[in-house]
């Protein structure tokens, strides 16, 4: 039997898992898709709720996994093809005409961003100036397209009036998605502080539907928010149209007035779910574990073994499983590496 | 700012078209080439005739097979959405009203309901998709329809709006039969519509039945294009023309109807649009009479023609604006419309009687109905 791991997904909770397997002393094979490490978080020049660098903690991260020596990475590879039974699993790749023995595989695929042109009320992708939270985030970059100034696409103009939509894509029965994408909340309202920061003059109104702040840090930034002068108003969007000067109208309900409003913007921020990652349903297929009802990967038991798939031997992390936090999908890791390893140790001895 | 004519038409810093094609096209319903059997509006031809009666004519150049039953003796009825909407009448009645509509379309042999006015077009969907959700509505409907009139029904195989026949053909609308195109005479510019689309028409069965579905519904905006002009989407484009039966039956109620439309123009207005497209009898009705009470409430004139589909067809293919078309019913006067494009018309023939014969008493019949007259002879009614 091989006590090699192989880890779908090369992002923090994939590094993490590897980094813990190391530390246990277990082999592991990191494949990762694109050609770099750091998944989405790469992207992300702070998080929430303590206004870290993402960029940095994925470069930490990456420094560790690099200097594992129980670990291989490979980098723009794609797992193709998987068959044996646990703990005698046979997999290939793509770059190489070879197959790998592995006694256990981590899916930590991630996530995908919902596509907000389809909540089409919102005109995202036909009114320039409505935008997504990850489109917000590149723009208050400093390394990003406009330097960090929050320059609207339209006509370059500094953004004073902005509007953040909550819940694009999450909670939404008619799109198909009723959960909970957990994290956006949080990180639009991060994004909120940091423009006030920047801007304390602008005006920010965040619509949401609740506000769902539950984390460690995250009701305290959400009332840093409130005091820094941002407005929330509870009440779903209904739809966006486009002024002829490009400047975005909004038109809502306040559920705590009563009554119908609308407002005029420089720019719109729409705060996106997120999705299972776009290959989810072929790498279920290829291992054989199931995909629960809302397309993340299904778990073998969601209260006592919550990162097991829905067979043997293979392990989800992060938000393969569903969206949460940073630390969460650290802890996940973490995890894993402990159920891999009480895995390995009740293998008959006769199997290895 | 932009000039004008950028707005909505390309793609732009502002607005991306092609973006806004590719989500109308995520919404793609079948409409039968031929065998329409017609089932006209109650209100439609009452205050703008021509655009029912060129149905017909404009069925007939396109060579197509279709069919009413106009006959005395087949009682073909209004589809009773007032009453159904109005809360006067039972469902179970509104069900019996279709399925004999329908069994009349069976009769000629037609499979295809296509009905000119939008709240039918949801009355009939709505019936249509109740036959689906009841198990043994089917059978009862049989029975009682049988017993009120010794009549068999089946489910129809489609039920559309004659706007989405229009559309099905209007390229070859375009191509064939049209001499007139949506473009400034003068400067070559595309003239600007703005479409208003009914809301029984998109936002009952947004998914299933909107050419293009609830929000970028371009069964409409899909005309102005193919003819030329050019599409204008504004922030209150969705937005109801205020009729609702509650409003338009109550007196008290109508000054809501009047702030709905009101609300539309102000909207509207900065994208200085040359005219409105409509597909239902109701929104053409008060988005047009409501500009002439806008202007006696508050003084501001928009005056933006509005036409629905099948007389914006009409004007198109050169037909007679009076004699055919019918614009002098209109509150708006429609003349500026028709100088933009190029096309000619003799006012003093507005208002001719059978076979052209003068109608001495008409100045008298305008003066004393004031949103049919007042606006078209420039005129406050006091």
């Amino acid at each position: 039997m091989s006590r090699k791991v192989i880890i779908l997904g090369g992002g923090v909770a994939g590094m993490q898992a590897a980094i813990a397997l190391n530390d246990l002393g277990t082999e592991s094979i990191l494949v990762e898709k694109e050609p770099e490490l750091g998944g989405r978080v790469k992207n992300y020049d702070k998080i929430f709720p303590f206004f870290q660098s993402g960029k940095e903690l994925v470069k930490d991260l990456e420094k560790r996994v690099r200097g594992a020596h129980l670990v291989e990475i490979k980098l723009g590879t794609t797992v193709t093809h998987v068959e044996g039974q646990p703990p005698h699993f046979q997999v290939r790749l793509d770059t190489g005409n070879y197959e790998i023995s592995a006694g256990a595989i981590v899916v930590a695929t991630g996530f995908e961003p919902f596509d907000a042109s389809l909540q089409e009320e919102y005109g995202y992708g036909i009114y320039q100036n409505v935008i997504t939270a990850t489109e917000l985030e590149s723009l208050l970059d400093p390394e990003g397209p406009t330097n960090g100034e929050l320059r609207r696409p339209s006509d370059g103009k500094i953004a004073q009036r902005i509007a953040i939509v909550f819940c694009v894509g999450s909670r939404n029965e008619k799109l198909g998605h009723n959960y909970c994408s957990r994290i956006c909340c949080s990180f639009s309202t991060k994004q909120a502080i940091e423009i006030k920061k920047k801007y304390p003059d602008a005006r920010i109104v965040c619509f949401y539907i609740d506000i769902r702040t539950y984390g460690r840090g995250f009701e305290e930034m959400y009332r840093q928010a409130q005091e820094a002068g941002v407005n929330y108003i509870r009440g779903r969007v209904a739809e966006c149209g486009v002024l002829p000067n490009g400047d975005i109208t909004i038109r809502v309900e306040d559920t705590f007035l009563g009554k119908p409003m609308q407002g005029v913007f420089d720019l719109v921020s729409l705060s996106h779910g997120m999705t299972p990652c776009l290959d989810a349903p072929k790498i279920a297929t290829m291992l054989g574990i199931r995909l629960a009802e809302d397309g993340f990967f299904d778990c073998m038991d969601k209260e006592l073994y919550a990162n097991d798939a829905t067979e043997d031997g293979i392990f989800l992390a992060g938000a393969a499983i569903g969206m949460k936090p940073i630390p969460d999908c650290i802890a996940d890791s973490n995890a894993v590496a402990a159920r891999v390893a009480a895995f390995f140790a009740k293998m008959p001895k006769e199997t290895e | 700012m932009l000039p004008q004519d950028e707005y909505m038409t390309r793609q732009t810093k502002i607005y991306n078209a092609e973006a806004r094609e590719n989500t109308w096209r995520r919404y793609i319903k079948e409409i039968p080439d031929d065998g329409y059997f017609l089932l006209p509006s109650c209100v439609l031809a009452v205050g703008y005739p021509g655009a029912e009666v060129m149905q017909p004519r404009l069925l007939d150049i396109l060579d197509l097979d279709w069919n009413w039953n106009l006959k005395p003796e087949a009682m073909c009825t209004c589809c009773s959405g007032i009453a159904y909407h109005g809360d006067v009448s039972t469902i179970e009645s509104t069900l019996l009203t279709t399925a004999r509509l329908w069994s009349l379309a069976q009769e000629a042999g037609y499979e295809t309901i296509a009905v000119s006015c939008v709240t039918s077009f949801g009355i009939h969907s709505e019936c249509f998709d109740l036959y689906h959700e009841e198990p043994g509505l089917k059978q009862k409907m049989d029975k009682l329809l049988m017993e009120a009139c010794g009549r068999k029904f089946e489910l129809p195989r489609y039920i559309i709006h004659v706007s989405d026949v229009i559309y099905k053909h209007r390229l070859r609308l375009r191509d064939e039969f049209m001499t007139y195109q949506l473009v400034d005479k003068d400067s070559g510019r595309p003239l600007r519509g703005v479409d208003h689309v009914g809301c029984h028409y998109n936002k009952l069965f947004p998914l299933e039945r909107s050419l293009g579905g609830g929000e970028y519904c371009e069964v409409l905006s899909g005309l102005v294009k193919a003819w030329a002009g050019k599409e204008i989407d504004y922030p209150e484009r969705r937005h109801c023309c205020g009729m609702g039966f509650r409003q338009c039956m109550l007196t008290p109620n109508r000054g809501f109807t009047a702030a709905c439309v009101n609300k539309k123009m102000v909207s509207m207005e900065p994208f200085e649009p040359d005219f409105i497209l409509t597909n239902c009898p109701g929104c053409e009705v008060y988005l047009d009479k409501e500009q002439w009470a806008i202007k006696e409430l508050n003084g501001k004139e928009y005056f933006i023609p509005v036409l629905t589909y099948m007389e914006l067809a009409g004007l198109l293919l050169g037909w007679d604006p009076y004699d055919i078309v019918g614009i002098q019913f209109h509150t708006v006067p429609v003349e500026p419309l028709l100088d933009k494009i190029g096309i000619p018309y003799d006012e003093s023939k507005a208002w001719l009687g059978k076979d052209g014969q003068t109608l001495s008493w008409i100045d008298e019949i305008l003066r004393a109905t004031p949103a049919a007259g007042a606006a078209r002879m420039g005129e406050t009614i006091s």
